[in-house]
């Protein structure tokens, strides 16, 4: 790998219908930013801006039999990507906006599974906006017996949460939306916004699926207290002090991939490896894993194995147990 | 990699063609007297091997396939704004068909009377008559890919789930369904089979007769290019710098392990049979090299390697000569003549 990333970036842009993602589309195309942006959305928005480019996508979903039960990616988008890429004039930046209704997994795992894509562009970040107002409606919605709720997924998925429409809330309701978010996921950034204006360094360039920039996991967010309601998507944050073995290690995480794949949504963490002087990082999506060496421990930093799991039906003591047993005696 | 000796290429270190743009696709008339391009900028070409010819506008937008008529000198391009035209060698616009979506691919009937595409969601029938009155089909996902059988009967079209078989301009008489997404179909020459190379980095292929099938996996990227060798015995597929060569001869490639050539070091852009040799494959791939190859069960494979320094994106072999044509990324076409390695290879 070459030291200075010189793939194009994506931010993928999700949330419920009216929650404010084709504001927030169009107030970064509207910002005076110097870069040359394409947007890859459903419907045409009231998009008319110089260099910006905006095309129609399909949100056509194939599963993939790569072994992986749970893989899924957006042929549409492996298509207008491929087009893109292939042009003289590169763009700067691409957007892509999905339906209120989306499943973000696919869009997430395009940039993992097709080899031409992962060479020249690389995910950014995913930035979901929420409707202050009306989240919790979306999110308590009763679905069918197996139907995903999208606003819950939506969020699980998420790298930077956009609380919008808060002129439309009180302060109390406010914390109670931000405390939902975190609920369901307490690894990613949250900001509050009115009109979606937001400060664009916050959700483009965030880096969020950079294995180098692996966040570092907050523990405040990690502990059980922000268990409010009875609900299947969480948030699971494991923090051990201590080298792993590596052969028992890498049996965990085959195990954590084939076992609890379809469930974990998100993951991302950093490992201290025994006898290794550098940091392990790694991060996924269900079944699809990307790990590396990472920079080396610092002189005197606390060695501590960070790690987070978003997903469904996660069983903290399970995952925490199993990782333990992984620690050195 | 090969420590052998191998064959130089001759190489016209002059282009024949310039667009603006990345070639998507390349291809030789059936005569091999002329070559046509493809460009990501919108434009086709159209030259004679002396370089003499036209780059025209032909589609807004990327400009995504190029195939000459089996039988006379016309030529077909799909773009990304829906349409499938049929031109002259003058540039002159002879017939066209718009549909929602952006056209895959195309196909000549080999009797050279049509072109199938797929755009969006339909399959698209252009008469190069002009006439316009063939019925098109819709389907349930993208079209991806086109093929024909050898005499044109029969119509294949690949989408994500399925590939249907369409006769005359009927609804599809028949479904080969599978769960995966067919980037490229090929029948093979003999009629008996249709391949396919899917986006979930395997290869599928059924009985055109009964529907049964096979499924090669394990590639290390998504199979977009397929070729069958003019017996119908070997099947070829490239997987990024990987060409595996597959003996459909007996009982089948069941079971078997595939023949792999290797000797590009990046993503290959078209592999093919030569017509004058057809013995041999030609491969080229983005790290600018064009590769030949003679498959044997044992021993020596690889015959010429040869290094064009550009950046590759297309390749096409002529029907009737030595002669390969490549196109780069830059918008280029230049001509490779590997008519000393036939010699080498005969002798």
């Amino acid at each position: 790998m070459p030291d200075v990333d010189t793939r194009v970036p994506v931010t993928v842009v999700t949330g419920f219908l009216g929650s404010g993602k084709t504001t927030l589309v169009n107030y970064i195309l509207s910002e005076d930013h110097g870069k040359r942006i394409a947007v890859i959305e459903n419907e045409f928005g009231e998009i008319g801006i110089d260099d910006a480019l905006v095309i129609d996508a399909e949100e056509e979903i194939f599963e993939m039999n790569n072994g992986c039960i749970c893989c899924t990616v957006r042929g549409d988008l492996i298509r207008i990507l491929g087009t893109l890429m292939k042009r003289r004039d590169k763009f700067d930046y691409i957007l892509v906006e999905t339906t209120g209704l989306a499943d973000p997994a696919p869009v997430a795992q395009t940039f993992f599974v097709d080899e031409e894509i992962r060479a020249q562009l690389r995910l950014d970040a995913i930035v979901t906006v929420v409707d202050a107002k009306h989240l919790a409606l979306h999110l308590f919605e009763e679905k069918e017996e197996g139907i995903e709720n999208e606003a819950v997924e939506q969020l699980a998925f998420a790298d930077r949460v956009l609380i919008n429409k808060i002129d439309l809330v009180s302060e109390q309701e406010l914390i109670q939306v931000e405390n939902q978010v975190r609920s369901i996921n307490a690894g990613a950034s949250l900001v509050r916004t009115q009109m979606s204006k937001v400060d664009l360094d916050w959700v483009l360039n965030a880096g969020a699926f950079d294995l180098s920039r692996i966040l570092e996991v907050d523990p405040e967010f990690l502990g059980d207290s922000e268990h409010q309601h009875d609900q299947s998507v969480t948030s699971v944050g494991i923090e051990a002090e201590g080298p792993v073995n590596l052969e028992k290690i890498n049996g965990w995480l085959g195990w954590l991939l084939v076992e609890k794949g379809v469930d974990i949504f998100r993951m991302k963490g950093i490992i201290n490896v025994e006898n290794s002087e550098n940091r392990f990082v790694f991060q996924g999506v269900h079944m699809l894993f990307d790990g590396q060496p990472d920079r080396a421990w610092k002189p005197g930093e606390r060695r501590v194995n960070n790690m987070i799991f978003i997903g469904r039906n996660l069983d903290r003591d399970e995952l925490d147990t199993r990782f333990r047993a992984c620690l050195v005696k | 990699m090969s420590s052998e000796v191998i064959n130089e290429l001759q190489f016209s270190t002059q282009p024949l063609c310039r667009t603006d743009d990345y070639v998507t696709s390349i291809d030789f008339s059936f005569d091999g007297r002329f070559v046509g391009s493809a460009s990501v900028s919108g434009e086709a070409s159209v030259h004679g091997l002396d370089a003499n010819g036209i780059v025209f506008a032909a589609h807004t937008g990327d400009t995504t396939r190029i195939r000459f008529s089996p039988t006379a000198h016309e030529l077909a391009t799909g773009g990304i704004d829906g349409a499938v035209r049929i031109w002259n060698l003058s540039g002159v616009l002879i017939a066209e068909e718009v549909r929602k979506g952006w056209c895959n691919d195309i196909a000549w009937r080999p009797t050279g009377v049509e072109v199938a595409g797929v755009v969006g969601r339909s399959v698209v029938r252009v008469l190069s008559n002009g006439f316009n009155g063939v019925k098109h089909q819709e389907l349930d996902a993208t079209g991806e890919c086109v093929g024909w059988d050898s005499d044109g009967r029969r119509l294949f079209v690949g989408a994500y789930g399925v590939v249907l078989m369409f006769q005359g301009d009927a609804r599809a008489i028949r479904e080969y369904p599978w769960k995966g997404a067919p980037l490229v179909v090929r029948i093979s020459p003999d009629d008996k089979w249709i391949a396919t190379g899917n986006q979930d980095s395997s290869l599928h292929c059924w009985k055109v007769s009964n529907g049964s099938d096979l499924q090669m996996t394990g590639f290390e990227t998504k199979v977009q290019h397929i070729a069958w060798n003019e017996s119908s015995r070997f099947l070829a597929n490239a997987s990024f710098n990987v060409i595996s060569l597959w003996d459909f001869s007996g009982k089948g490639p069941k079971g078997s392990r595939p023949i792999e050539l290797t000797g590009h070091t990046s993503r290959i852009v078209g592999i093919g049979y030569l017509k004058t040799a057809p013995e041999i494959l030609v491969s080229a791939a983005t790290d600018g090299t064009v590769c030949l190859w003679r498959p044997t069960a044992k021993g020596r494979s690889l015959i010429a390697r040869h290094d064009t320094h550009l950046p590759l994106s297309a390749l096409a072999i002529s029907p009737q000569s030595s002669t390969v044509a490549v196109g780069t990324d830059e918008g280029e076409v230049f001509l490779l003549d590997i008519a000393g390695i036939q010699q080498t290879v005969t002798t």
